[in-house]
């Protein structure tokens, strides 16, 4: 599986329109100031998420941090969508 | 402590494979009913019959009768599920520091029609965060999070840009 790229996003988002700056310096300042985390692959967005949400969410023990955040994901980001592609394209 | 209410039997019928077909009735407990519906005595009874049996002659019906209380089942009106709405809140400022009045709000169900809202907060830095409440409890994510984690590979088709542009579009106005 290949991650969502920072290229990908911007361009979703732009979706051609690369005059209009005022989007393009959203854009690019939501994905500059996301560098901060230090998080580069999905896993480690995943696992960054599950780690913060594992108390609250109160899944099995055993689950790892990525199946967390997977959790996360499948209960409350957008749930009347069942695969992430259409999460992610609603959520742009 | 007295409720209205009635009995609730279901009839089983089963089969397997092509074994004879069993029928079972089961008892489901109590239901309370509501007054003057197509299972209440005083259903279509008219003020003459209501007196004879000692409820008011113009007794309206509707509601049920629990514990001796009249209970009101009550319609909620909430937002058209599984349709992005646009706000502009002034409650939204309150959030935070850098948070604006805009924002836009989804409520999904699930297939058992049970919900979940999300709304995603603009922020007045140009950045934004994604809400949820969970067991009660609000909790903000930041939406690039959400978006890098939502599955990606294949190539992206022309979708409406609805969440930035909508809120470039609404700070455009103001400006």
């Amino acid at each position: 599986m290949i991650d969502t790229s920072d290229k990908e996003i911007f361009d979703s988002v732009m979706l051609g329109d690369l005059q209009n700056t005022f989007l393009t310096d959203r854009v690019e300042l939501m994905l500059r100031s996301f560098k901060t985390y230090n998080l580069h692959t999905r896993k480690q967005c995943l696992a960054y998420l599950g780690e913060k949400f594992r108390v609250v969410m109160n899944f099995p023990e055993d689950f790892t941090d990525v199946e967390v955040g997977e959790g996360i994901l499948d209960k409350i980001v957008l749930v009347h969508l069942k695969n992430n592609r259409d999460k992610f394209n609603l959520l742009m | 402590m007295n409720s209205y209410k009635g009995k609730l039997q279901a009839k089983l019928a089963w089969r397997v494979n092509d074994g004879p077909v069993v029928v079972e009735t089961r008892d489901l407990g109590l239901v309370p009913i509501m007054v003057r519906s197509n299972r209440c005595n005083l259903e279509g009874a008219y003020p003459k019959e209501l007196i004879k049996h000692h409820e008011e002659s113009e007794e309206f019906g509707g509601y049920f009768v629990v514990n001796g209380i009249e209970k009101l089942i009550r319609l909620l009106i909430v937002p058209r599920r599984n349709h992005v709405i646009a706000l502009i809140r002034s409650s939204f400022t309150n959030r935070g520091p850098t948070y604006s009045s805009y924002g836009t709000a989804i409520r999904c169900t699930r297939p058992d029609q049970t919900s979940q809202t999300n709304t995603v907060h603009y922020l007045t830095d140009g950045g934004s965060m994604l809400r949820f409440a969970w067991r009660k409890q609000e909790y903000l994510v930041p939406t690039m999070l959400i978006l890098k984690v939502t599955d990606c590979s294949i190539q992206l088709k022309r979708k409406k840009a609805k969440l930035l542009l909508t809120m470039a579009a609404l700070t455009n106005l103001r400006h």
